[in-house]
């Protein structure tokens, strides 16, 4: 026994140092997370968001209402460490580590097999897709921790049938859906799927009345979301945002000489939009997405590697395998439901595969992984074992090398990069100038300045106008005091100018030119 | 009537049904056979058929080759011999190109019946089998036209019945002939050699017996190959294509250097790291939900027709299902059967040949991989079917739903082949050519110049074609020249000029002269499209133009 927990002990600090590990600067912080914390900075000094709203449930932020769970999580970090990004980063760091632990707790409640837990929290431990949006301050993955614990508190008391947690497990699944959008989905469906397959176990009044705890706690959030316009965020990054299939509705029906109902129904929007749909779901399962390229965003990926390992392709084939063979049944059903719930809010954007929103995948995946690797050990053939050991080191060494020396130059831009050192130097010039003009290539410059400079946010409360939104439903601000971010064509005399047009080909962040 | 059909037995019900799937295939693949436009290498199968009926000689004047230069590609000749009695019958015609296709193609689902009937332990698997190949886009695209790949098909899949049935010899001589049927049938051959031999394993294989009857004549069949690759030019076109060929750009090679350091590349970004990135990139697009499902091969709009996969869409579902079912299967229950492992090596191994090429997809090289795709696929149904047979209701709506799909994805794909295909890449479908060159024919005399646009590739050969061009009179002329890497160009033939026309040189002719426009050059050139006539409307556009001072 003993030995058996210093093994989960070493998978976690092994878990933390990956995740820790140079993570104040490592990547940079990107807007949303400025955003995250600057909101929990102004709500310690004022009580109020940077739009003035207090304690908001969404934050307006850049007109995209962040659901604001992870706001009010950074504000004991904030108050301890200041506005930093470790103090950012710090809630979902721990979440991170912490749903590794999960993950081999709710192993060994379904499997009573410490060797194959240990070994799936292992390989949640090192994946490089988890491990991409633990580093940061992603809510993703902080509901993810809160969606794993409520599903492991309910198989506390459908499987072990211990009755307090009957009413524990719908508190994590609140937090899980306050803090992200597509737990919205992915939670509910897993919680139903869950329920029909053990309806005779759920069928009592304590279990009514943790589903009504649920919805009462669920409520406000549910009221804020929809008083929001939190279905504009939806027409924004939606399916529907891509307008690819109705104009190829459009198309098959001009190429018909004449149309019957038939055809019409057959080239019908709503019926493109499906197949659109099964294509961006299914794309998710693309095995160049998971192990030869990944995603799309810089930010989501490593460089020359999908989003996990080659190596373990063969493992999670055997993985699939032997859990298809296996006799627990709720292991067996919780994971393989897992896997086809996991990328459903993603496939409903307009962007897909998105590793982001299906940050859930990481868990079944991992869980095949484990059994696969399971597997074999089960071999006696010391060969394969060395080869395996050896080919995973490699890839984790491989992906090390991705991660710490080419990201850092290769997706400096889409890492915007840099301004922790250029805004020290725009507080130090401020009043030296009549205008300085800051670049606005990357996405919210706005608010990385905010951050970095510690703006006071009383002062921006009163004077924050946001543009009006962009096609994916997003603003921006475009002026705080004498500070431009957007660099106009005709530029007044006495003005800094800081561009970032050339920055691809010299590789630094940023140009500053004096006018 | 009726009394005789309802009494019939469950064996003669099946063979009913398995007679309907045939026939049904069939139509399915000679119903309005001149759609879709005869491409190039079809133009050039049928000149070739006609050229040694009339004189025994190819183009080039080569007598009776096995391997045809053509545009210098080098096609493999069993087609073209296949051609032949169907050019003497009904004359050089895209029917006569097409049916040994069309035929080949309509017989597959009857091999893949007769095999697995008798090696299959699954009562239901053989028709269910037999029905997907027969309605799927993959086989159906294929069946269409005179594409050599499906002839290689039909091969692979009658050599492995004949070795599965021990009749090596015969299975040896129609590997033997995948060698002068495709380019990829080499590595495919081998392929699935290798994999026949590990599913059939036993200790005669190393017996002299077995030696005479299935190695010899292989290595028979092959020399003429090997002294080609050896010897000739014919091997600098595995060259062209081969991933190997296509070193990685020093541009990148720059980037990752200047990121960290040389060390770091020779470790980590080498060239074999770099090989292996590619080759599973390749390998797994041909897994992709696109290529099975939603595009097809999207780099060329050949390969399938628009917005639709290579398969139909409730496959994809019996198809993850029946992969699964393989795996779970322990190889020591008595339910392994080793056709089921057969089909499987087939389905991992039948993407490598395209996996090592430069295009990142291609569904032409590796067509036999529909083999197990609709293998598995089939077999998923009968799993789904057998799991769910307990509750009778729910048994028969499931089966109704599953056909009711798959009739609704076949409708859905013969619109999108027959109404859109070409409406959607004309210019890709070399649509408009029999138009062009018969506009150019009707007003010919030999006094006129005939500029002819070279603009869609190869001209010639559907001016040989559509006048029937005398192959004696062609054979002294022969003008290929091999100035482009892939395939040669010819661009004169008697008073056929084969490139852009240059509209202000025409205006300017005394003489009578034809021009022959593509959309393309007259917009490079700012022609008044108005003064020119459509020879090919399509869409709001016409792929040809015509011009002519008299």
């Amino acid at each position: 026994m003993g030995i058996k927990i210093s093994k989960i002990f070493l998978i976690l600090v092994l878990a933390l140092f990956l995740r820790s590990w140079q993570i104040a600067k490592l990547p940079s912080l990107n807007p949303d997370e400025a955003a995250l914390g600057y909101n929990a900075y102004s709500l310690l000094k004022t009580g109020q968001d940077e739009h003035g709203a207090s304690y908001p449930l969404h934050f307006k932020s850049f007109g995209d209402y962040k659901p604001g769970a992870y706001v009010y999580m950074a504000m004991p970090f904030v108050k301890i460490f200041g506005l930093t990004p470790l103090a950012v980063r710090f809630p979902n760091l721990i979440f991170s580590v912490l749903t590794v632990f999960v993950l081999y707790r709710l192993l060994l409640l379904l499997t009573n097999n410490y060797l194959l837990s240990t070994l799936s929290a292992f390989a949640l431990a090192i994946n490089p897709w988890h491990l991409q949006f633990s580093r940061g301050a992603w809510e993703s993955s902080t509901a993810l921790f809160f969606l794993l614990l409520g599903i492991y508190w309910l198989y506390l008391y459908l499987i072990n049938n211990n009755q307090k947690y009957v009413y524990l497990f719908p508190i994590p699944l609140v937090i899980s859906l306050a803090t992200y959008h597509s737990a919205r989905l992915v939670a509910p469906v897993l919680l139903l799927i869950i329920i029909i397959f053990n309806f005779k176990k759920v069928l009592n009044y304590k279990f009514l009345i943790a589903i009504f705890i649920g919805l009462l706690l669920i409520s406000p959030v549910a009221i804020s979301f929809l008083k929001n316009g939190g279905t504009t965020r939806f027409g924004g990054v939606g399916i529907t945002a891509d307008k690819g299939p109705l104009s190829r509705s459009e198309e098959l029906l001009n190429q018909h000489s004449s149309l019957s109902l038939f055809t019409r129904i057959l080239h019908n929007r709503r019926v493109l939009y499906g197949q659109s749909w099964l294509e961006k779901y299914t794309s998710h399962f693309n095995l160049n997405f998971l192990f030869i390229n990944g995603d799309e965003v810089p930010r989501s990926k490593n460089p020359d590697m999908g989003q996990l390992y080659l190596i373990e392709f063969p493992l999670i084939l055997l993985g699939i395998v032997a859990l298809l063979k296996s006799k627990y049944k709720h292991f067996k059903q919780l994971t393989f439901c897992f896997l086809i719930i996991s990328p459903l809010a993603s496939s409903m954007t307009f962007q897909a595969p998105s590793a982001l929103r299906a940050l859930p995948m990481t868990i079944p995946l991992s869980i095949f992984t484990g059994l696969g690797l399971y597997q074999l050990l089960l071999v006696k053939n010391t060969l394969i074992k060395i080869l395996l050991y050896l080919l995973y080191f490699v890839s984790i060494l491989y992906y090390l090398d991705s991660y710490y020396q080419h990201s850092p130059k290769r997706y400096s831009f889409a890492w915007n990069s840099g301004f922790s050192e250029i805004v020290p130097f725009i507080e130090s010039q401020k009043d030296n100038y009549q205008n300085i003009y800051l670049t606005d290539k990357y996405d919210q410059p706005y608010i990385l300045y905010l951050f970095y400079s510690l703006y006071d946010p009383i002062k921006i409360q009163s004077q924050i106008k946001l543009t009006p939104p962009d096609k994916f439903g997003f603003s921006t601000v475009r002026q705080i005091d004498n500070i431009h971010f957007g660099i106009p064509s005709d530029i007044p005399s006495s003005s800094l100018i800081i561009d970032a047009s050339d920055f691809e080909k010299s590789g630094q962040s940023f140009r500053i030119y004096t006018n | 009537m009726v009394k005789p059909l309802l009494s019939l037995s469950l064996m003669s019900r099946e063979k009913l049904l398995l007679l309907l799937i045939l026939l049904f295939g069939l139509a399915v693949r000679i119903y309005n056979i001149s759609y879709p436009p005869l491409l190039w290498d079809e133009a050039s199968i049928g000149y070739n058929a006609y050229s040694i009926l009339r004189t025994a000689r190819d183009e080039h004047g080569q007598f009776l080759p096995l391997i045809f230069k053509s545009f210098g590609d080098y096609k493999p000749g069993l087609y073209i011999y296949l051609t032949l009695p169907f050019v003497a019958l009904f004359g050089l015609s895209s029917m006569a190109v097409r049916l040994p296709s069309v035929l080949l193609g309509s017989l597959l689902p009857l091999v893949a019946y007769i095999f697995t009937k008798k090696y299959s332990k699954n009562k239901y698997l053989p028709i269910i089998f037999a029905a997907i190949i027969a309605f799927n886009p993959y086989n159906i695209h294929y069946s269409r036209g005179a594409w050599e790949t499906n002839i290689l098909t039909f091969e692979l899949l009658i050599a492995s019945f004949l070795f599965f049935e021990k009749k090596y010899i015969y299975s040896s001589l129609i590997f033997g002939l995948t060698l002068f049927t495709y380019q990829s049938g080499k590595l495919a051959s081998l392929l699935l050699i290798a994999s026949l031999f590990l599913t059939n394993y036993s200790k005669t294989f190393f017996s002299k017996q077995f030696f005479l009857k299935f190695v010899f004549p292989l290595f028979i069949f092959s020399l003429p190959i090997l002294y080609g690759i050896l010897f000739q030019q014919q091997g600098n076109r595995l060259e062209v294509v081969s991933l190997f060929s296509y070193p990685r750009n020093t541009q990148e090679v720059n980037l990752i250097k200047s990121e960290t350091n040389n060390l770091d590349y020779q470790l980590l970004h080498n060239d074999i790291v770099f090989f292996f990135r590619n080759f599973f990139y390749r390998y797994f697009n041909h897994f992709s939900p696109q290529f099975l499902l939603t595009q097809g091969d999207w780099q060329n709009p050949r390969h399938s027709a628009p917005y639709t996969g290579v398969l139909l869409f409730p496959s994809i579902i019996f198809l993850i299902i029946g992969i699964f079912k393989f795996l779970s299967t322990n190889y020591s229950s008595k339910n392994f059967s080793s056709i089921n492992l057969f089909f499987f090596l087939w389905l991992i191994v039948a993407p490598i040949p395209a996996s090592l090429t430069r295009d990142e997809i291609q569904a032409t090289r590796i067509m036999n991989f529909s083999i197990p795709l609709c293998y598995f696929a089939a077999l998923g149904i009968i799993s789904t079917l057998k799991f769910l047979k307990k509750n009778k209701f729910f048994y028969l709506s499931i089966k109704l739903f599953i056909f009711l799909s798959f009739l609704l994805s076949f409708i859905s794909y013969l619109d999108l082949y027959h109404i859109h295909m070409i409406k959607k890449s004309p210019q890709a479908w070399l649509y408009g050519y029999k138009e062009a060159v018969n506009y150019a024919l009707d007003s010919n005399n030999n006094q006129t110049l005939n500029y002819f646009t070279d603009f869609y590739g190869q001209p010639y050969i559907y001016y040989l074609f559509y006048s029937r061009y005398s192959p004696q009179q062609y054979q002294l002329e022969n003008h290929l020249s091999a100035d482009t890497i892939d395939t040669g160009k010819v661009h004169q033939v008697d008073n056929y000029i084969f490139e852009n026309p240059n509209y202000n040189h025409l205006l300017l002719q005394k003489n009578r002269v034809l021009g022959i426009f593509s959309y393309d050059d007259t917009i490079v050139q700012g022609i008044d499209r108005q003064k020119l006539t459509p020879l090919s409307p399509i869409n709001s556009i016409s792929t040809f133009y015509g011009y002519k001072n008299f």
